[in-house]
């Protein structure tokens, strides 16, 4: 039976239409600000004898917009920060290209130094083909699991230890199992793309770059838990993303990934987008599922878990893009080679957006377990500025920020420090010097009091009063009863609102009292 | 509002009458509208049959959704975390302090036919600091070029 899926995917394949040379333009939401499909036009436009692919980006946003020509012996030559002047020379070269290769060894040495698993081939392929996401190995898993019992994918994905990776790291296997018991007419699973979260754009490129492997980790997820529905929400300015998304998910109508008998399987499913309409608080999974059925985004009260009752009073699913993005490796290599990578307990990778006062912002997919100053140095190329003594902002607004002689701590899921500082989604902003920490701190804070939804009292009433306190935080008023004033505020707070909202509002004011006591 | 009086029957073309495509429905009387008006409210809440109330109540809660007329030309500026940091605070600061321009488009929205917003977070951090004109998002601002870029944004409306 196995051999059967696979065979029928391989069949999509036709290797006759590729020419010579692929010329990929990285068009990305980010890049397309910058001039990128300006550039793709005036390729379109000028006479090149080559297969021009609009791909997603690679994630290292400092070199944007980038031009890449792949060769037939898949030797690269990369252009980088192309403007609309450099566009003749690069048609020049693709239509008599030099036998020197133009390799980039900065991007290539960045590229190398990561693992990437969710991110593999994005920005290198193209986001809009099928066909060529499966000659990269693509749907191999889905293929796979469609050839095995639904209980040993739950428990090749429980043996992975996948954690979830938008910012609860709560373990997918359990998840998985906990929909799959619950008895119910109806299942849904819900792929969380919202990443409302101010700092960070990593499921951006991963929509934009490698629809087709968020499709793959959600139909297997969804067979896993026999659910004949799937649903993508999608943020509301992403629009790019959806644009790619629409398109892949009709591809695999067309190819039979989905719909009826989903390769010659007994297994259906169906996919559906719904976008979203702005707001933080929108990616808790709970409001999403309000949002999705068109109420106001305010949180539920838990239990019961949308495991067990949750889009539609049914038993919900809800993934983050990026969880989802690893699930084909684990099926196609198991779980076995997952957890080679990372470190003990926290196997895998984590796609870090790094932006802020640093050299090269960017996304970067490192494994768990990499110091925060190595992925600054290494992949950030330090902090702007000639003081290095650089803060990091950690995990947005739920979160806190680190001074700079913290920075050796590692990556790891949940908490990264005593005050409550969490990896979160893994959002990374590097701030100048530490006059302006406060000021971001502030920031954060008006932004928890501007997201908080009104429903439950200590976040409708706790943040505004945080703002207010922050406000008079002044040498004059900063004594320790202010502080301490402040920090008990903090805690009611955090210790008693609803949701993640109000329970990450506090963070940000005790990592700030802790760590800059003057 | 003639426009929006058949609203309802066209939506019938389109979308199930349930409550959960609400949303999809509001995105799509925002983009053909640019906002959503009482009419339209009390359209779609005869197609899916919810009160304007609760309809009201949805729409008031999102960000992205309007329930006035736009403004024809629209300076959006990142306010995000990353972008605030590197310099849309003072981009945000020489706007307010500039006599020529009414500061009143912050606290009051549109007036005229230039709106200033400050957006929560554009999602295009690693090309800080952005700004969006319109539809168009720029990225990696530089404060001085966008001096020179906002006369002419703000000419022919004084």
């Amino acid at each position: 039976m196995k051999d059967n899926y696979t065979k029928r995917l391989l069949s999509f394949n036709n290797t006759e239409d590729v020419k010579a040379l692929k010329v990929m333009v990285q068009v990305g939401q980010c890049s397309n600000s910058v001039g990128a499909q300006n550039i793709l036009s005036l390729l379109k436009s000028s006479n090149i004898s080559a297969d021009l692919i609009e791909s997603g980006c690679d994630g290292l946003c400092f070199l944007a917009p980038k031009v890449i020509l792949q060769y037939s012996d898949k030797t690269t030559s990369i252009f980088n920060n192309v403007s609309e002047n450099d566009v003749e020379m690069i048609s020049n070269e693709i239509n008599s290209p030099k036998k020197k290769r133009n390799t980039d060894n900065l991007a290539t040495e960045l590229l190398n130094n990561q693992t990437r698993i969710a991110m593999a081939q994005c920005g290198y392929s193209d986001p809009s083909n099928a066909k060529s996401y499966i000659s990269e190995g693509g749907y191999i898993g889905l293929a796979k699991a469609l050839g095995t019992k639904q209980d040993e994918v739950i428990s090749e994905i429980e043996d992975s230890k996948l954690l979830g990776r938008g910012g609860a790291y709560f373990p997918t296997g359990l998840k998985l199992k906990a929909v799959r018991k619950t008895e119910s007419k109806s299942k849904y699973v819900v792929i969380n793309a919202e990443e409302g979260e101010p700092g960070v754009f990593k499921d951006r490129h991963l929509l934009e770059g490698v629809p087709h492997r968020i499709i793959e980790g959600a139909i297997i997820s969804a067979y896993a838990v026999n659910a004949p529905q799937i649903i993508f929400y999608i943020n509301a300015k992403a629009k790019l993303s959806l644009d790619r998304l629409k398109n892949a998910i009709e591809q695999c109508y067309k190819l039979n990934i989905l719909g009826q008998n989903i390769l010659g399987s007994k297994y259906s499913v169906e996919a559906d987008i719904i976008q979203g309409a702005g707001g933080y608080v929108c990616g808790e999974e709970t409001t999403l599922l309000n949002t999705m059925e068109g109420d106001r985004r305010e949180p539920r009260i838990k239990p019961p878990f949308p495991t067990e009752s949750g889009y539609k009073s049914s038993p919900t699913l809800v993934n983050n893009c990026e969880t989802l993005s690893n699930i084909p490796f684990i099926l196609t290599n198991g779980a076995t080679s997952f957890k080679r990578i990372g470190c003990e307990n926290a196997y895998g990778t984590k796609i870090i957006s790094l932006s802020g006062d640093v050299n090269r912002p960017g996304v970067f997919e490192v494994q768990m377990g990499t110091s925060i100053d190595e992925i600054i140095k290494i992949f950030g190329g330090g902090g702007i500025g000639k003081n290095p003594e650089n803060a990091v902002s950690i995990g947005g607004p739920s979160s806190g920020v680190l001074p700079h002689n913290q920075l050796h701590i590692k990556i790891m899921p949940g908490r990264i420090h005593e005050t409550g500082i969490m990896l979160g989604a893994g959002g990374l902003v590097v701030l100048k010097d530490k006059t302006n920490v406060l000021q971001f701190i502030k920031n954060l804070a008006k932004y928890n009091a501007d997201e908080s939804c009104g429903k439950c009292t200590p976040c409708r009433e706790g943040t505004p009063r945080i703002v207010n306190m922050l406000e008079k935080l002044k040498p004059s008023t900063d004594t320790a009863a202010y502080r301490e004033e402040l920090s008990d505020l903090a805690e009611v707070v955090s210790s008693a609102s609803l949701c993640g909202l109000g329970q990450g509002a506090g963070t940000p004011i005790k990592s700030f009292l802790h760590f800059w006591p003057d | 509002m003639n426009e929006t009086n058949n609203l309802s029957e066209e939506l019938t073309g389109y979308f199930p009458r349930t409550r959960d495509q609400l949303l999809n429905i509001l995105h799509y009387v925002q983009h053909k509208y640019g906002y959503i008006s009482k009419v339209s409210m009390q359209e779609i809440g005869k197609h899916i049959k919810m009160p304007v109330s609760e309809i009201y109540g949805t729409v008031t809660s999102y960000s992205e959704f309007k329930i006035k007329n736009p403004a024809d030309k629209q300076l959006k500026i990142c306010t995000g975390i990353s972008c605030i940091n590197q310099g849309n605070q003072t981009l945000i600061d020489t706007i307010k302090s500039n006599h020529s321009i009414n500061t009143n488009l912050f606290e009051n929205g549109p007036i005229n036919k230039v709106a200033i917003e400050e957006i929560d977070c554009g999602f295009i951090c690693g090309v800080g600091p952005m700004i969006q004109i319109n539809q168009t998002m720029h990225g990696r601002i530089k404060i001085n070029g966008l001096k020179n870029l906002l006369p002419e944004l703000f000419e022919n409306e004084r």
